[in-house]
C-alpha cells in the first residue's frame, strides 16, 4: 500500500511519527496536530485534485475543502485506512461536485465538458502528428506535459479517477478500490479503458509515443 | 473477439502485474509472435511513463494557513458550542441542585400543612378473642377528613366489637373489665375533676373511649353527652342533688364505722360524718361505678330504705352521697 502513514522520515533523516499519532491529537483538540497532517498532505491532494480538475485554482479550493471536511469529520476516522486513504477520499468527492459544478458552468455557457476533444482546461489539439520519431523532439517538454494533462481531462469522471490514483499517484489495486469503493474487476477495467483512451489520444496529439 | 483484443484488453492488468501466473504466460505467448499486440503494450508503456513524468504542481505557500485559519474557525465555533451547552455547568449545576432542593422542601412542607398528622394504631388482637364475629379491618375503614383532629384512640385488651352499617368499631370495655390501675386512673381523673370541674374535659378527654373513624363524629357527640353529664355533677350540683340512702341499725356507731370503712374500700373521697343523738349523716363523693357496690355492702349493714335522686345506671364520674343511719 502506498500510504504515507507509516514510519516516516523527515528531510534530516529523522523519524517521524505516523499519521494516526497525529489524528488522535486532532481528536482531543489539538489544531497544531492538524497543521502537520496538513503539511504532509496537501501536496499530493493538490495534485490530485488538479490532475482531476486541470485548473490550479480549483484544485486549490478542493483541498481547502477537503482538508475542512477531513477536521469536521475526524472523530468519525476509526483507522480501518490509512489516514491518507480516507483523505484522498474526501479529496476525490470535493474534486467530483466541484467537476459537476463546473459541467454546469460550462453547459450554460454553451460548452460540452464530455466532448473528447474539449477538456476543462482548453480544447485538445488534433494537428497532425510530425514526422519526427520522439514528441519531445519537436514539442518542449511542457507542452508534451500539456498535451497529457489535456487527454487525462478528456476522459470521463470514472476513467480519469482510476487513471489519476493508480499511474500519477502510484496507489495500489486496493487503496483504489477503498477510496473509490469498486470492486477490483470494475477497477482493472476502468483503468484499461483509460488507458487505452490517453494513449490514442496522446498519438493523435503528438504523434508516436 | 479475436484472439488480440482479448490480449488487449489485459495489457493493462499485465503492466501492473496483476495477472495470475497462467494469464501472464498466455500473454507472454501472444506477444512473442504479434506484433500489433506487441506495439499496443510498448505504446501503453510509452503512456504510463508520461503520466508518471507529469511534474508535480507545488501547493501555494499560503494554502497551510488557510486551511489552517478555517480549521481554527472550526474548532472556535465548536468551542462556542460546547461552552453553550456544557461551560456553565460549574454554576448550572449547583444552581440547578439547590432548586431541586427547594421545590422537595416546599412540596414537603405542602404536603404537611395540608395533610396533618395521622396516629395509626394497632390493630387489636383478633383470633381467640370473640368467636363468629368478624374482626376489625382497617382498610376498610373511611378516609379520615384530612383537617380532623387526631383521636387517642383506647386499645382494649379484650375488646368488643360491634356491627355497624360500614363494618364493625371498637368499643371501650365495660368497667368491670378494667384492670386496677385503669381504675385508680379513673379515680384519679374523677378527683381531679371534682376539685377542677370547669377544666375537667381534657382530664376526661385523655380516657375517651376508642372511636371508629368511620363513626366518630357520631361518637364524639356521644362524648361529649357523657363529658356535659359528668361536668354537670359538680361538688355543688351533687350538694343540691345528692343520693340519700338510709339505713336502720342496732347499733349506730357500729354501722357507721362499717360503712366508713366500706366508704373507703369502694374509693369513697370526702367522707364526713354527722353524729346526732338519733342517728348519724354520713355524705361522700362515691365513684359512681362503685355505688351498686356500696349499695350491696350497705344491704348487710342494714335495711335501706327507698333511695331518692338521680338514677344508679352510671358507671361515670363522683356522685354525691348522703347516708343516714339511725337506730331501729
Amino acid at each position: 500500500m502506498s500510504t504515507l502513514s507509516n514510519d516516516r522520515e523527515d528531510p534530516n533523516g529523522r523519524r517521524e511519527k505516523p499519521d494516526e499519532h497525529y489524528v488522535s491529537l486532532v481528536k482531543k483538540g489539538d489544531t497544531n496536530a492538524f497543521r502537520i497532517l496538513v503539511e504532509r498532505h496537501q501536496k499530493r491532494m493538490l495534485n490530485i485534485a488538479y490532475r482531476m480538475m486541470g485548473d490550479y485554482e480549483e484544485a486549490c479550493e478542493v483541498v481547502q475543502e477537503a482538508f475542512l471536511s477531513a477536521f469536521r469529520a475526524i472523530r468519525t476516522f476509526r483507522g480501518g485506512a490509512a489516514f491518507s486513504t480516507w483523505l484522498t477520499s474526501i479529496t476525490m468527492n470535493h474534486g467530483r461536485n466541484r467537476i459537476k459544478q463546473m459541467k454546469s458552468r460550462f453547459f450554460h455557457e454553451g460548452l460540452s465538458i464530455d466532448d473528447p476533444r474539449e477538456t476543462e482546461t482548453g480544447r485538445v489539439t488534433s494537428d497532425p502528428p510530425s514526422g519526427a520519431n520522439s514528441p519531445e523532439e519537436h514539442l518542449g517538454q511542457k507542452e508534451i506535459q500539456q498535451k497529457v494533462q489535456e487527454c487525462i481531462g478528456s476522459l470521463d469522471n470514472e476513467f480519469r479517477e482510476v487513471l489519476v490514483l493508480r499511474d500519477i499517484q502510484g496507489f495500489s489495486y486496493d487503496d483504489i478500490r477503498a477510496i473509490l469503493k469498486l470492486p477490483d474487476g470494475t477497477v482493472k477495467s476502468r483503468l484499461f479503458r483509460a488507458r487505452e483512451s490517453v494513449k490514442n489520444c496522446l498519438k493523435k496529439a503528438l504523434g508516436d509515443l | 473477439m479475436t484472439a488480440c483484443t482479448g490480449i488487449q484488453q489485459q495489457l493493462s492488468a499485465y503492466i501492473d502485474g496483476a495477472l495470475t501466473g497462467e494469464e501472464r504466460r498466455r500473454i507472454e505467448e501472444h506477444l512473442s509472435s504479434c506484433g500489433k499486440c506487441s506495439a499496443t503494450l510498448a505504446d501503453l508503456r510509452k503512456t504510463g511513463d508520461l503520466l508518471r513524468n507529469l511534474d508535480e504542481v507545488e501547493p501555494p505557500p499560503w494554502l497551510t494557513e488557510k486551511i489552517i485559519g478555517q480549521v481554527r474557525e472550526e474548532a472556535e465555533k465548536k468551542g462556542t458550542l460546547f461552552q453553550r451547552l456544557f461551560y456553565p455547568l460549574p454554576i448550572k449545576v449547583p444552581v440547578e441542585a439547590f432548586a431541586t432542593l427547594l421545590v422537595v422542601v416546599l412540596g414537603l412542607y405542602v404536603y404537611k400543612a395540608t395533610t396533618g398528622p395521622e396516629i395509626k394504631t394497632a390493630t387489636p388482637p383478633q383470633a381467640g378473642i370473640e368467636k363468629g364475629v368478624p374482626a376489625v379491618e382497617p382498610s376498610k375503614r373511611p378516609e379520615r377528613a384530612p383537617t380532623e383532629t387526631p383521636v387517642f384512640k383506647y386499645e382494649s385488651p379484650l375488646p368488643e366489637t360491634v356491627p355497624r352499617e360500614k363494618g364493625f368499631i371498637t368499643v371501650p370495655p365495660p368497667a368491670e373489665h378494667r384492670t386496677t390501675s385503669e381504675n385508680q386512673k379513673d379515680r384519679d381523673a374523677e378527683s381531679s375533676l371534682v376539685k377542677e370541674a370547669p377544666s375537667a374535659a381534657p382530664a376526661t378527654h385523655e380516657k375517651e373511649s376508642a372511636v371508629s373513624a368511620g363513626t366518630a363524629m357520631s361518637d364524639q357527640k356521644e362524648e361529649m353527652r357523657l363529658r356535659t353529664q359528668v361536668t354537670l355533677r359538680s361538688p355543688e350540683s351533687e350538694k343540691s342533688a345528692p343520693i340519700t340512702l338510709a339505713i336502720k341499725v342496732e347499733d349506730i356507731e357500729a354501722a357507721t364505722q362499717e360503712v366508713e370503712h366500706l366508704l373507703n374500700r369502694l374509693g369513697a373521697t370526702a367522707v364526713n360524718k354527722d353524729m346526732g343523738s338519733t342517728e348519724t349523716v354520713i355524705t361522700a363523693l362515691l365513684p359512681a361505678k362503685n355505688l351498686q357496690l356500696f349499695h350491696e355492702g350497705l344491704k348487710v349493714i342494714g335495711p335501706i330504705r327507698p333511695t331518692a335522686g338521680p338514677s344508679y345506671n352510671m358507671d361515670e364520674g363522683v356522685l354525691s352521697l348522703r347516708l343516714e343511719i339511725s337506730g331501729k
